[in-house]
């Protein structure tokens, strides 16, 4: 089990789309993946849970990912996290 | 669903299927569906099973429709706009949705449109407070996965946000109920389109009866027409052209108003009588299904009804009572009181199931427990059915016919079952009409063995060619791989219907043809030469067939019939009768299906067209 805190560098927070992407990535896995937001956790495979934290712009959040892959899903989630969910502006 | 976008949009072109003859340009304008209609409704312990492999069925229906639309846009908007359907998709499959609907089912015993509504509320009321602005535009997208997937879960029955036209449009919706149909004003609705539904639902009915022209099966038109797009509807192959260009309009203005003309031409027919040249009379009677179809049948110069197909008063939930039986016959036989109808008893099974009384997973059903066997088998069933004719009886001139008759044990049992039920009403002083004509269906070819046998035991014959040429060629013609097989020329055939015709005559009866046949101008020529005194369709094609039949000389349709029954194949035949009345024919059919093609001829360039256009 691993755990990295995230911080949302996009202007939009992570809305429908960023939901989407980070659902993308990790529906694939056969890992767990969880993501805590101000007390609040949510099952990152599903885009509405992820949606119902309504995670703003400049907010932390932590991730924790359980699994045979979970070394690869947290690094593809970092990824997607600093290249801003590819927002345009 | 919008697909915004400041892009032009391409012209598309969406094949389906034809609900309501007729052509239409105009604007569209959606008709939002609404989930106020899925109520709650508790299910059994030992459903629950079902009703969560219902509920993954129709996700992964809806899943595949979605990756259908996706497509779509991408061709006709483009790959960026296309991607929202991908977030469609991850809310579609979301495993805490899933799972939630599941576990709301298993624990409290509710149907999964019920519990699926339930779940997706929450989460709308959940978004709703939120903050972020796109995360509340997504509620909108939520609602529209719902509606999709409720109206895939084939006990809903979806609402429609009401409608009130200022202006004349086309109305385009996922699907339609004939009650939302039959609320259409017909002044200013051009026609309708819908994603789902087929030729001979109960929409089409209604829609052809108001003479609204309509196509349906379009698969995805609601998803990406939206309000005041330019729309074409062809009514008659069954085509949607969205964002049309000049050459559509032009086009498709000129059809119109050639359809206008001839509509105006053909009216001029319908207090004529459908008699030939020589002077022969051709009866010219309309199928019908619904009682409300009365008005298309006068409306049509129909001289009566050669065809009720009473088994749609059973296609709902519950099996249909005496009385409510005796309503719509009533209503039926009283507007048509001066006119022969001809209503067919219980005709189930084959392609047409009826709930609580069909049997499924049966291996043949065309050749199953199906019709006449039904009734045989359940006589106060059958019995019901005759007691509610009788009563209708004296508000009209009704004529009743047994299908699927293979056998004299059949007919016989039929007719005695009758007769017990007149000789019940008698004793109970009840009043029906006392000269009631029964006559019988010509379908299975064992009868055209025994033609002459029937002949003495029935006051008609009528001859039902879907299933007497599907069962005579050994043709299923709802397979498209051998559907070319299924002949209505045959040889064969043309040799069954005019046996038939030779036995009735001998013995004073008279002969129909109530199957597609009845409507195929060159067949209307070879059944009105072998001999066929009455010819039964969709009361939409007497006009034209009426045009037909007084334009020819009976004689002249005899001998050629009588030349055809010398010929060994449909090919034969069929050379024969286009080389003598193709021409005359082509002439007269307008309807006949309209290839559109980039480079095909204008003909009335320079049309000028304004919207929005008046209905024709």
């Amino acid at each position: 089990m691993i755990n990295k805190t995230l911080i949302v560098q996009n202007k939009l927070g992570i809305h429908a789309r960023p939901a989407g992407m980070i659902v993308e990535t990790t529906g694939k896995s056969k890992s767990e993946v969880q993501m805590k937001y101000q007390g609040m956790i949510a099952n990152a495979k599903s885009i509405l849970n992820i949606m119902m934290l309504a995670v703003e712009p400049g907010a932390e959040v932590e991730f924790t990912v359980e699994g045979a892959d979970e070394q690869k899903i947290l690094k593809d989630l970092e990824t997607l996290f600093h290249e801003r969910f590819h927002e345009e502006d | 669903m919008n697909v915004s976008t400041k892009k032009t949009k391409n012209r598309t072109i969406l094949s389906g299927v034809s609900a309501s003859q007729g052509y239409a340009i105009g604007q569209v304008k959606r008709l939002e569906a609404n989930d106020t209609s899925v109520k709650k409704r508790s299910i059994r312990g030992d459903r629950i099973a079902y009703e969560i492999s219902r509920f993954r069925n129709a996700v992964k229906l809806t899943q595949k429709e979605l990756q259908i639309v996706k497509n779509q846009v991408i061709q006709s908007i483009g790959i960026k706009e296309a991607r929202i359907f991908d977030a469609h998709v991850l809310i579609l499959k979301d495993p805490f949705l899933n799972s939630e609907v599941e576990k709301m089912i298993e624990a409290e015993k509710v149907s999964c449109e019920y519990a699926f509504k339930k779940q997706i509320d929450e989460f709308i009321d959940i978004f709703s407070k939120q903050d972020l602005e796109l995360t509340r535009e997504k509620i909108h997208d939520l609602r529209d996965i719902s509606l999709r997937l409720l109206s895939n879960l084939s006990e809903t029955e979806l609402g429609l946000d009401s409608i009130d036209l200022d202006m004349p449009a086309i109305l385009v919706a996922h699907s339609l109920t004939p009650s939302v149909v039959s609320a259409f004003d017909q002044s200013l609705t051009l026609g309708f389109a819908t994603d789902t539904g087929g030729a001979t639902s109960h929409v089409s009915i209604i829609a052809r009866s108001m003479q609204i022209p309509g196509v349906s099966g379009l698969s995805q038109i609601s998803l990406i027409a939206e309000d005041e797009d330019i729309i074409i509807l062809d009514g008659y192959s069954g085509l949607a052209i969205l964002h049309p260009t000049i050459e559509d309009l032009s086009i498709y203005a000129e059809r119109i108003e050639r359809e206008k003309r001839r509509k105006y031409e053909l009216l001029s027919l319908k207090e004529l009588s459908p008699i030939t040249l020589d002077g022969k009379h051709i009866s010219l009677n309309a199928n019908i299904e619904l009682p409300l179809e009365a008005q298309s049948v006068i409306g049509n110069g129909a001289e009566g009804v050669g065809l009720f197909r009473s088994e749609f008063l059973y296609f709902q939930n519950e099996l249909p009572t005496e009385e409510e039986q005796f309503q719509s016959y009533k209503q039926l036989l009283s507007k048509l009181s001066d006119k022969s109808v001809t209503i067919r008893t219980l005709d189930t099974g084959g392609d047409k199931l009826v709930k609580n009384l069909s049997l499924v997973n049966e291996s043949n059903p065309f050749l199953g427990w199906r019709s006449i066997r039904v009734c045989l088998d359940l006589p106060d069933l059958f019995k019901e059915q005759l007691r509610a004719l009788l009563r209708a009886s004296v508000y009209g001139n009704l004529k009743i016919m047994f299908p699927m008759i293979a056998s004299m044990e059949e007919l016989l049992a039929s007719k005695a079952i009758f007769k017990e039920v007149q000789a019940e009403m008698r004793a109970k002083g009840q009043a029906f009409d006392e000269n009631i004509e029964v006559g019988m269906m010509v379908e299975v070819p064992a009868i055209v063995m025994l033609i002459d046998d029937f002949a003495k035991e029935v006051d008609f014959f009528s001859i039902g060619t879907n299933d007497l040429i599907q069962f005579t060629l050994a043709v299923d013609r709802s397979n498209e791989k051998i559907a070319s097989l299924f002949n209505a020329h045959h040889p064969s055939i043309l040799k069954m219907i005019h046996l038939t015709c030779k036995a009735a005559h001998e013995h004073g009866i008279s002969v129909s043809v109530c199957g597609e046949m009845a409507s195929d101008p060159l067949s209307v020529l070879l059944l009105a030469g072998l001999g066929v005194d009455e010819l039964s369709m969709s009361p939409w094609s007497i006009m034209e067939t009426k045009e037909l039949v007084r334009s020819l000389n009976f004689s002249d349709l005899r001998n050629s019939a009588l030349a055809c029954l010398k010929l060994t194949s449909a090919h034969q035949i069929d050379a024969y009768l286009y080389k003598k009345y193709g021409p005359l024919v082509m002439d007269i059919n307008a309807n006949s299906p309209i290839h559109l093609s980039e480079d095909e001829e204008i003909v009335y360039k320079g049309y000028e067209i304004k919207f929005p256009r008046s209905k024709p």
